[in-house]
């Protein structure tokens, strides 16, 4: 028995400790204290504003060039609009998980990526020419999910979708509202990011409630739980019994549900590392956790989030765009995926902030 | 102080587990090191919301049932709008301000199928003739007279199948593939913020689910007060045992939860939902069996055979179910369509396809 005695003073010597740490990163140490600050103006400068400068760009082009289709009506003009909305569409993916601050106040993810889009209400409203697209039930009638829909259809070729679009001024004005929506929604939180925000969210250098890294974690989270939930897991069935539902995913009708995850992926990954939009891996909370010497099992937790960003980023990868077609030809693929993004979301969610401080605050899952 | 606590239990988990490998007799499961209570008496417990659904429905079936008074029409937007809780239907006026509703909790694709349920319970109502093959209507038993039922001309008693489904579709699925899901109570769901007089989101989620079991919380010392599932639970206890089974993995799990102790808590998980749906298969076996013995008693029989098909129903709603779904639409297949037809050997394969699947081939004819 001495050996044992001997193993269960050790363990208990070592949680005890572990216990120890926990309790003091519960209050990151004031004696050496982390460049928040640098951390926040890399967020800022290196990631968030130039995400949102080259959104922007993606949506004027696009708006641009579904101005060009209306007059000429040419279907190589409607290629390019098709082309545009993919790319602003894509790139929207890396600005998603900024929603706090003006994006807050624009809420700029129900407002622009509410899916499964309402098709029957599309089409309600093009009919009636009379709808309020900030009214709440428009909510999903609008955004890039509507326009997947108006642009690609359902089951209709490319030149019917031009031809129904160009021939139906109502049609074209549905859409150029959309646009002019989306267009105001975005330049309002970029004016404000740049006059205002920007030395707010710098200047906030706590973690707590109403935080920027509050706020950021949050967020990160949120947008992890979404890519989970929303992209991945309902579409295979998750939520009901294993019977899939290809039609709820993301850009459905372009069939573009793939890449957009990885992309969100991607950013979610961007803001961990604090890697910048030219690849340049600056402050982020990778060098926050290290810091406070947060630990996982035997080595460090950062080293343990690192390796979970890998392994899910592969087996996500793993699977065949679109989503839609892979939930029913090959679920075991992309449940392996959903596998490893529920096991990232542990960490993210419930490792990172203890060791930050952090709280979450969002809701999630069924209750009441 | 409590933090002291983890480290000791997996001291202890260990020690265990090395005498194991030196005594090959089976060792009983290690104590954890923190108490379970013996009744669903835990802080910050709040499962208000179960109780006003298991109260909606049964209200609905307390409307329903007066349809099986020869003359009685029931009203499908009557009851579709207690279903949805809207325009003040139930005559309990606290569930009509509650906020709360029945069809947005039930399983999603299932949800419309209900309110079809319930147009053909309306449509039989119409009748003025007393049902019979091919006729709907009240049928009546001819050797106990209370026992009178509403059916459609298939014989199909349209309330046991709409309060059996929900039974399944609502309170079987929210607990097993809702609330007893990952994506409620798994560990990424914040189990350190305590909100006052409901816990944290995990402990909350986990009352909800035993709210949905329909028991008093020192149940099965006490049973009175069981509804819904605590009520066939405990009609099959004699030889299934499923009542303190179920409990005490409730009771287990909420403090495993509060005590962070995921792997206890994830054995609760298997535990209820094994001995949750094993009672289904129990109960459609015993009904199995009284159907067989009042085969000739229309009223009797279609009654059993509605309770059946409800029941069957439900099966589907468990994310780790023992049977496959080739094997229940061999089971709709058993059942058919016109209970006037059933035939005794047919009952017989739903009987042994059930008792194989469950391992209730030994207690088959005496469930």
């Amino acid at each position: 028995m001495k050996p044992l005695k001997l193993l269960f003073l050790l363990i208990c010597t070592v949680f005890f400790f572990y216990s120890c740490d926990k309790d003091k990163d519960n209050n990151p140490e004031p004696d050496n204290p982390f460049d928040k600050e640098g951390l926040l103006i890399n967020y800022a400068d290196a990631i968030i504003l130039p995400n949102y400068n080259s959104f922007k760009l993606s949506l004027d082009s696009l708006v641009l060039s579904f101005d060009v289709f209306k007059t000429s009506a040419s279907l190589s003009d409607f290629q390019l609009v098709k082309q545009k909305l993919h790319v602003a569409y894509l790139k929207y993916q890396t600005i998603s998980l900024t929603e706090f601050g003006p994006a807050e106040s624009e809420i700029v993810r129900m407002n622009f990526n509410v899916f499964p889009t309402d098709t029957a209400q599309i089409i309600a409203n093009i009919a009636s020419g009379t709808y309020d697209l900030s009214a709440a039930s428009n909510l999903d009638a609008k955004g890039f999910p509507a326009l997947d829909y108006l642009f690609y259809g359902k089951n209709s070729s490319e030149n019917s979708m031009s031809n129904l679009l160009s021939s139906s001024t109502t049609r074209k004005q549905y859409v150029t509202d959309i646009l002019n929506e989306m267009t105001t929604k975005t330049n309002a939180v970029i004016t404000t990011w740049n006059t205002t925000y920007r030395s707010q969210f710098i200047s906030s250098l706590n973690t707590d409630i109403g935080s920027s890294i509050g706020y950021l974690v949050n967020q990160l989270n949120f947008e992890l739980d979404y890519l989970k939930n929303a992209k991945v897991g309902i579409p295979l069935g998750k939520k009901t019994l294993n019977i899939p539902l290809p039609e709820k995913c993301e850009a459905y009708f372009g069939t573009q549900s793939l890449p957009y995850a990885v992309a969100t992926l991607n950013i979610i990954e961007d803001i961990y590392l604090g890697r910048s939009k030219a690849g340049i891996d600056g402050k982020g909370f990778d060098d926050y956790l290290n810091h406070l010497g947060a630990s996982y099992g035997s080595g460090t937790l950062d080293a343990a989030i690192k390796n979970q960003f890998s392994i899910a980023k592969t087996k996500l990868a793993a699977i065949s765009n679109p989503i839609s077609v892979e939930v029913i030809s090959n679920p075991n693929t992309v449940d392996a995926a959903y596998v490893e993004l529920v096991k990232l979301l542990v960490l993210l969610k419930t490792d990172m902030p203890s060791n930050l401080g952090v709280i979450i605050t969002y809701q999630d899952g069924d209750g009441d | 102080m409590k933090k002291i606590i983890y480290p000791t239990l997996v001291s202890i988990l260990l020690i265990t587990a090395c005498e194991k490998e030196k005594s090959p007799e089976p060792t009983p499961e290690p104590e954890p090191s923190y108490t379970v209570p013996t009744t669903y008496n835990f802080s910050n417990v709040n499962y208000s919301g179960q109780t006003t659904r298991l109260d909606m429905v049964a209200e609905i079936k307390t409307y329903m049932n007066t349809g099986n008074t020869m003359g009685a029409v029931l009203s499908s937007q009557k009851l579709k709008e207690m279903y949805q809780n809207i325009n003040n239907q139930f005559s309990n006026s606290s569930l009509n301000t509650s906020g709360k509703n029945i069809k947005s909790k039930v399983f999603s694709l299932d949800q419309t199928i209900f309110e079809g349920f319930m147009d053909s319970l309306a449509a039989a109502s119409i009748s003025t003739v007393s049902g019979s093959n091919g006729v709907a209507g009240v049928v009546v038993s001819p050797t106990n007279s209370a026992k009178k039922y509403l059916c459609d001309k298939n014989g199909v008693e349209w309330t046991q199948v709409i309060e059996k489904g929900l039974m399944g579709a609502l309170m079987y699925y929210q607990t097993v593939a809702v609330y007893l899901d990952e994506s409620s109570i798994g560990n990424s769901v914040d189990n350190s913020t305590v909100v006052v007089g409901e816990g944290t989101a995990m402990e909350h989620h986990w009352d909800e689910a035993f709210g949905y079991f329909g028991v008093p919380v020192d149940f099965p010392t006490n049973t009175v007060g069981m509804r819904f599932w605590g009520k066939y639970c405990n009609d099959r206890n004699t030889i299934l045992s499923t009542n303190s089974e179920i409990m005490n993995a409730f009771l287990k799990g909420r403090a495993a939860i509060s005590n962070k102790d995921y792997t206890v808590r994830d054995a609760q998980v298997t535990i209820v939902r094994d001995a949750w749906e094993k009672v289904i298969a129990a109960t459609i076996i015993s009904y199995v069996n009284a159907t067989k013995t009042n085969l000739s008693d229309d009223a009797v029989r279609n009654h059993n055979l509605s309770e059946i098909k409800g029941f069957l129903m439900n099966l589907k709603y468990n994310p780790t179910k023992k049977i496959s779904n080739a094997q229940l639409i061999q089971l709709e297949g058993y059942l058919g369509t016109n209970f006037y037809s059933i035939t005794s050997t047919s009952l017989d394969q739903i009987r042994d396809l059930l008792s194989s699947v469950y391992g209730l081939d030994a207690v088959k004819t005496t469930l």
